[in-house]
């Protein structure tokens, strides 16, 4: 073992200043960054300083893709297979880069070199395909940039945004996001210091009345959420943002967060300060190391400048905000998972109630949103006249839509609420290249294929749910008439089953079964009970599974089995 | 005291029981696999769900809680696909010869045994690493108790763990170390609690190979 | 599977008493599991009573009487099982018989010394001791206890006036505070420890570990006071300083509930924090922070085990801890208390039930007119006042000619006893030796005529556990071959001694059923008025005292007085009279046990536990090992004054620097060789926790 690494990791873990289990996942992240693996030597170590239990250690590593138990190599190379990249010809990158590193499938090179990983959404599908190389994203790969990634070049990500009239999105390309002072001139922690200068009841009714709903998929009412953490006064209570979009088709908090990160922050102080929380947390995906990096000034730059710790600005609020790294699990999403994941364990879902407001990280009051969710309540929170209104069709009221697929523009746009399906796509995103319209997923793998007669809906809760329909957090997929029904089931299907935790049974269970049929389906194989089977899994799925990965991790293939029936029946005599 | 509706039958219960408990009083049988008298309910296996009115999803009535009012259904077409369907998911995947409430629930709700393909049947060598007790995982459903005896809620030796993920989840030790060389002492616990016959005493299993011969 | 039957039983291990379910398949134990709704244990078991009774069907199980080829010879050697031959039960009982009644008729009933069984049942026990104090006239009686919490006892009987564990396992889960002190529960009294980690890790309750070694219970510690052997007294002393000098003490309990506050608190001046922390090695802040956790607390318990009982002080350990119970009124409150946790499956009622040199049952003083009337007129016979010998002073009055006879149930003193170089020469000396057993133990070779007896899954019964619980035994199958229960054998044996002797009345051995005995005695004993086998068969168990059949039995004692009426505090004096290291045996060796095997490994090392524990091993602090140039699984010899035994290195920082830990369960390193017979002047109990020796790497031939 390098001496100096062990030196690194004696160093990382003396200096915790909670030498217990939350630490957990920074410790065996640290490990990972370290040694490439976590072998079974430092693992006893991490037991030994944080006590925890060595199985129990072992049974965190092993849940985390990011982590592993055995030697990886100096340059990891991961290949996104999840639809959109997939679709743009990950398989080929995949196959090329086995050829020519001489490698396997997540089996690192016999000099230790490389590695070559098949993985699931890294938040680049508005540039696939993409791949990691290590820490590096490298995006639009065609056959010229697969030489080049191995050696350490290849296209980097950009970030693609579009508005004619942005709420949330304003500052963007106007300031350096890094600088608290081009925020500051822009009106930033205007929100913050309103909120000052109201009650904390006041704060809540503002909430409420401006319609705000968490924008993560879930759509719970934001200001009722904060009530109830306030109720339960006198307890501790955690404000947690959750950026740890990994779902196909998302990627709007890598977006908002390296565009304009204080605005986001902003919202958690405003949060901390209706609930009075003293203590909050950011979780960031573990592939976004770059949104970390940025994140990570962030909080140096706020700190310096006051609107961190001690008495921020004189208003007597106390808050700290710590970063926390996922580590490759698309469950920790899950707000429950993510507290788990904080406490050191298995992103297990909690079963609910209790809900997080009253029992949450910890065991205390939590309040948790998304990214979008936060920033737009700077924006409700910042002009004291008015209340911003941001849904329900209102001309302020804006959405972060992921547009991804076979589009001329795809990217992260900021549209009004009630823009129309089809304008979204054709007008905004530029309509398919050189082709038609053949499918559409809203709402990204967990939601649904959009049957045609309903490609021009307006864009709102209350017509989407109508007619059956969820905006989740804003996805929305395009696939042109080329595109094999199938196999973008297959590669959704693949993201669930390898996205399961497999806690709850119809979900550990369900997502195998059905990604095997579809699988076969594919393949041109078909027996006569398939759809009953499918339906069978499916719906088991939805009713059944504890949480919201499982409840609609069959939303795509249902929906696709009502609208194309045929492709999940015998016919011309394939089999059986 | 509470009045709630349990397949339209009007009764009181007592605030703070769960459906499970309510409906055991007046004699309907839920079924059930992970939960545990003894053991804190870790609602993951999803047999005993129940539909309740004014709910999006299924519930599992080992923790629900009742509310005033509530109108449950044990037995409406949904929770009844997804016993079966559960129930058929698992036979599918698991040997679940030495399950006997399994085999039993399979039979009440016509549960197709194997209904399934198994291209990724769970098939494990049966583990023999220890003088007292075998761990065959072929016939593990991965309801945790054992995990639960050996940690936190009975044993604290915190000797297994589950690892993995979604359908690749499994039962195992410390980097899949021998049981010897764990914190594991042996209590047989776990074994105890095992459901399915995955965990089994050697003497108990070399008496029945004995037999079987 | 299918089992023939099912059968509810009590563990034979330790002191826990869980409630077990044998599975039975064509007469034998196929699996064991343990009913989830019964009290102690509540469905959990440990290794032991989970896979280690397949003791029972062992080969080498006694099945017929044996009796020694060259009985009555002049010199008495050990032998081996073929030094014996198998014998009819009449032929052996009537030899047996026989030689009894010539030495009582020729020695007196002083010539005996007998020794009752703490794994035996309760009715084993009492008509065993009544054997010996109506039909031997003797007080001899005495049996392991003595070696294991004799101190304990002698120690509370001073300071309270009743020597059993006074709180429940059932309130162990729900525990604020507790000090474990010279007890490795996890080992020892494995479900117990369960819950004890039950009440930190899920009530959040705040554990004190006080022991030399580091054992498994300090992960859920949040202080670990590592004393040096044998300074306990210092370090429970220096707590009571604290607490006086902070005015922590309950001071409504002291005046209500105590005497001797005064002179004891003034005694405690000199024993500063900072005095002890010269003493035990312990940081004084360390010794504060425990005190003031302790005294603190809405309630507080204390356990321990043979660290505290087995040494030359254990009676003023013991009255140390139960100062610090009564300066702070953790005493007669749940949660609260003093807990010697005894090792063996009935050594509580083994006490209980008589078989100690002093009492009768019940805890009945022998020296009492009033009880010895009672007793003389239940058993219709005289009977002797003066208190009998203690179990060491039975081998050196052995040893010295005073007795002669040695009737023996189900114990090996062989094994047992320290110094075993001087026990086994007082044995030789020995006219006639019986023993009742279901194995051939170290202590058999010195034997006449043995008895093969019942394991406890082939008889009914009762044992009484560590937390007084009086419980049921059952039989799921026959002894093997002829073996016997042993309370026939004993009533066979009885009866044919009272007819040699002539007496004109039996003082009443014609029982029919173990039930039949246990009322007997609860008729004699107040405490036991109100339990009945039929009442244990409905209620599963009950907590003695339980004077009536409406009582519901006490699970903590003490609650409005003690058995003395006031706590009595005990002005105690640092004294370090143990076996002090020297150049020349520089190390300390401490002794105990491990978790997979028991005891004198009689019936441990006859089960499938054997194999993963199969041999001794010395643990030894790394930084020791490293200078001394000692390595994991070289074997060493390690020696004594008094002896040496070879035994196997286990590097292990369970073991403080300078002390060195052997399991005392294993015949091919009996570590009694090295141990010394220095006693504790009170409870006569061997200081088995401390003994300098030697280690030396073997040289292979």
């Amino acid at each position: 073992m390098n001496n100096t690494n062990e030196q690194k990791m004696e160093n990382f873990l003396e200096q915790l200043s909670e030498k217990r289990r939350t630490n957990l996942l920074p410790s065996l992240l640290k490990a990972q960054e370290l040694y490439g693996y976590i072998s079974e030597e430092v693992a006893l170590k991490i037991s030994k300083v944080l006590k925890v239990a060595p199985a129990d250690i072992y049974g965190v590593i092993e849940f985390y893709s990011l982590l592993y138990s055995k030697p990886t190599a100096e340059t990891v190379i991961r290949v996104c297979t999840s639809p959109l990249c997939s679709l743009k010809g990950a398989d080929k990158i995949k196959q090329a880069l086995f050829k020519k590193l001489n490698v396997e499938d997540g089996v690192p090179s016999t000099d230790g070199r490389f590695m070559v990983e098949s993985v699931q959404c890294l938040g680049l599908c508005d540039q696939a395909p993409a791949v990691m190389v290590n820490n590096r994203a490298v995006c639009n790969i065609d056959d010229d940039s697969i030489d080049l990634l191995i050696n350490g070049g290849g296209p980097g990500s950009k970030n693609n945004y579009y508005s004619d009239n942005p709420v949330i999105t304003k500052r963007f390309g106007k300031i350096d996001p890094l600088s608290i002072d081009d925020f500051i001139k822009e009106d930033g922690f205007k929100g913050f210091f309103h909120a000052l200068t109201f009650t904390k009841d006041e704060l809540i009714y503002a909430v409420k009345s401006s319609g705000l709903k968490g924008r993560g998929g879930a759509g719970y009412p934001t200001g009722l959420k904060e009530q109830g953490a306030v109720a339960v006064e006198g307890r501790e209570t955690y404000v947690i943002c959750n950026a740890d979009e990994s779902e196909p088709g998302t990627f709007k908090d890598r977006i908002m967060l390296s565009s304009d990160p204080y605005s986001v922050l902003e919202g958690i102080l405003i949060t901390a300060y209706i609930v009075g929380a003293k203590k909050g947390y950011i979780y960031i995906r573990g592939e976004y190391s770059e949104v970390h990096d940025i994140f990570t000034k962030v909080i140096e730059n706020a700190t310096k400048a006051g609107y961190l710790g001690e008495n921020i600005q004189g208003s007597g609020l106390s808050f700290d905000l710590e970063i926390r790294s996922g580590a490759g699990a698309y469950i920790c999403g899950e707000e429950t998972a993510l507290f788990e994941s904080i406490e050191g364990k298995r992103g297990y879902p909690r079963n609910k109630p209790p809900f997080p407001i009253e029992n949450g990280l910890f065991g205390k009051p939590t309040i948790i949103n998304n990214v979008e969710t936060f920033s737009y309540l700077a924006q409700v929170i910042s002009d004291k006249k008015r209340v911003v209104l941001t849904q329900g069709g209102s001309p302020s009221g804006t959405k972060l839509f992921c547009l991804s697929g076979d589009l001329v523009r795809p990217g992260m746009y900021e549209l009004p609420f009630g823009t129309k399906l089809s304008e979204v796509i054709n007008d905004w995103a530029g309509g398919v290249p050189d082709g038609e319209i053949g499918s559409i997923i809203l709402g990204g793998a967990s939601g649904s294929f959009v049957p045609e007669k309903y490609w021009n809906i307006p864009l709102d809760d209350q017509s989407l749910r109508a007619v059956g329909l969820a905006l989740g957090s804003g996805v929305i997929m395009v696939f042109n008439k080329d595109r094999d029904i199938l196999k973008i089931l297959s590669d959704i299907t693949v993201f669930f089953k390898h996205e399961s935790c497999g806690k709850c049974y119809p979900c550990q269970q369900g997502t195998q079964y059905q990604n095997e049929i579809i699988t076969r389906l594919g393949k041109g194989i078909c027996y006569k009970d398939d759809s009953e089977k499918l339906e069978d899994i499916g719906l088991t799925m939805k009713d059944a599974s504890l949480c919201g990965l499982g409840q609609t991790a069959s939303s795509a293939v249902l929906s696709a089995m009502k609208i194309w029936p045929n492709l999940f029946e015998v016919s011309k005599g394939e089999v059986e | 005291m509470l009045t709630i509706y349990i397949n339209d039958l009007e009764l009181e219960v007592e605030e703070g029981s769960t459906i499970l408990e309510a409906s055991e009083k007046i004699g309907i049988k839920i079924p059930t696999i992970c939960f545990h008298d003894r053991l804190t309910p870790p609602g993951l296996c999803r047999q005993c769900v129940v539909e309740v009115e004014g709910a999006r999803v299924l519930m599992p009535s080992c923790i629900t809680k009742v509310r005033e009012g509530m109108k449950i259904k044990t037995d409406s077409e949904r929770v009844v696909r997804a016993r079966r369907t559960i129930l058929e998911m698992l036979s599918s995947s698991t040997d679940l010869s030495e399950s006997p409430d399994l085999l039993e629930q399979m039979k009440i709700y016509k549960a197709e045994d194997g209904r399934f393909e198994n291209s990724s049947k769970r098939n494990f060598k049966v583990k023999d690493d220890n003088p007292f007790y075998m761990r065959d995982y072929s016939k593990c459903i991965l309801c945790e108790r054992c995990v639960q005896v050996c940690s936190a809620d009975i044993q604290f030796s915190y000797a297994l763990t589950t690892a993995g993920r979604g359908y690749n989840n499994r039962i195992t030790t410390f980097f899949d170390r021998k049981l010897p060389e764990t914190s594991c002492v042996f209590c047989g616990n776990c074994v105890a609690v095992c459901p399915t016959g995955a965990l089994i005493a050697s003497n108990e299993f070399n008496v029945k190979a004995l037999g079987e011969k | 599977m299918e089992y023939d039957k099912k059968i509810r039983t009590t563990c034979p291990y330790c002191g826990v008493g869980c409630q077990i379910e044998l599975n039975i398949k064509n007469e034998k134990i196929v699996s064991t599991v343990a009913p989830e709704s019964a009290a102690p244990n509540f469905g959990r078991l440990c290794v032991k009573g989970r896979y280690g009774t397949d003791f029972t069907h062992h080969s080498s199980r006694l099945k017929t009487p044996l009796i020694r080829k060259d009985i009555g010879g002049e010199l008495r050697k050990p032998v081996g099982i073929d030094g014996f031959r198998e014998a009819s039960w009449e032929e052996a009982l009537d030899l047996a018989s026989i030689r009894i009644a010539e030495t009582f008729k020729k020695s007196g009933g002083d010539a005996f010394g007998t020794f009752c069984c703490a794994k035996a049942t309760n009715e084993d026990n009492y008509i065993f001791q009544k054997f010996a104090r109506s039909t031997l006239k003797t007080n001899n009686v005495d049996h392991c206890a003595r070696l294991c919490h004799a101190a304990s006892v002698a120690g509370l009987q001073k300071a309270l006036g009743s020597s059993a564990m006074s709180n429940s396992i059932a309130e162990m889960k729900d525990l604020e505070v507790f000090i474990v002190t010279g007890s490795n529960t996890t080992e020892t009294h494995p479900v117990i420890s369960t819950f004890l980690r039950e009440a930190v890790v899920k009530n959040g309750a705040k554990l004190i570990v006080i022991d030399p070694r580091k054992t498994e219970m300090t992960n859920f510690a949040v202080l670990h006071l590592q004393h040096r052997p044998g300074t306990d007294v210092a370090l429970f002393q220096a707590m009571a300083n604290i607490i006086v000098k902070e005015k922590l003490f309950n001071t409504d309990f002291i005046n209500s509930r105590t005497e001797g506050f005064d002179s004891y608190s003034k005694s405690l001046d000199k024993f500063t924090p900072e005095w002890a922390e010269t003493i035990t090695g312990v940081p004084s802040d360390d010794i504060k922070e425990a005190a003031r956790i302790y005294a603190n607390a809405g309630a507080a318990a204390v356990y321990w085990g043979m660290g505290i009982s087995q040494s030359v002080h254990g009676t003023d350990n013991t009255m140390s801890i139960a100062n610090l119970a009564l300066l702070c009124g953790h005493l007669g409150r749940p949660g609260t208390g003093v807990n010697p946790l005894r090792g063996q499956n009935n050594v509580q009622g083994c006490s209980d039930t008589g078989g100690l040199p002093a009492i009768y049952p019940g805890y009945q003083n022998v020296n009492d007119q009033e009880s010895k009337l009672k007793f003389e007129r239940a058993w219709k016979t005289d009977l002797n006042g003066n208190p009998g010998l203690t179990v060491l002073e039975m081998s050196d009055a052995a040893g010295s000619g005073q007795i002669t006879d040695f009737i023996i149930l189900g114990e090996n003193p062989l094994m047992s006893e320290p110094d075993l170089n001087a026990a086994r020469h007082h044995f030789s000396n020995l006219k006639n030796v019986i023993m009742i057993d279901i194995f051939f133990n170290e202590s058999a070779e010195y034997a006449d005529i043995i008895f093969p007896a019942a394991s406890f899954a082939e008889k009914d019964g009762t044992f009484t556990n560590s937390d007084r619980r009086v419980q049921l035994i059952r039989p799921a199958f026959d002894p093997p071959g002829e073996a016997r229960v042993d309370w026939k054998i004993i009533q066979e044996l009885a009866l044919r001694v009272e007819s040699r002797l002539d007496r004109n009345e039996s003082s009443g051995f014609e029982f029919s059923s173990a039930s039949e005995i246990w009322d007997e005695m609860a008729e004699l004993v107040p405490a036991f008025g109100g339990i009945s086998h039929s009442r244990l068969e409905t209620e599963g168990g009950v907590h003695w005292p339980c004077p009536d059949m409406n009582h519901p039995g006490t699970p903590y004692l003490f609650t409005d007085t003690f058995p003395r009426g006031r706590g009595l505090f005990n002005v105690l004096e640092l004294r370090m009279d143990s076996e002090q290291p020297t150049p020349e045996y520089p190390y300390i060796l401490s002794t105990g046990r491990v978790l997979y095997h028991w005891h004198g490994g009689t019936m441990t090392r006859r089960s499938v536990l054997d194999k993963i524990y199969p041999k001794a091993l010395m643990e030894i602090n790394p930084e020791d090992a490293h200078r001394d140039g000692f390595e994991n699984g070289q074997t060493v010899t390690v020696s004594s004054l008094r002896g040496s035994v070879s035994v196997e290195v286990k590097i292990s920082d369970r073991s403080p620097k300078g002390v060195v830990f052997i399991p005392i369960h294993f015949s091919e390193t009996i570590v009694n060789e090295l141990t010394n017979d220095l006693r504790d002047p009170v409870a006569k109990i061997p200081d088995s926790k401390i003994s300098a020796v030697k280690i030396e790497r073997t040289i292979m031939n």
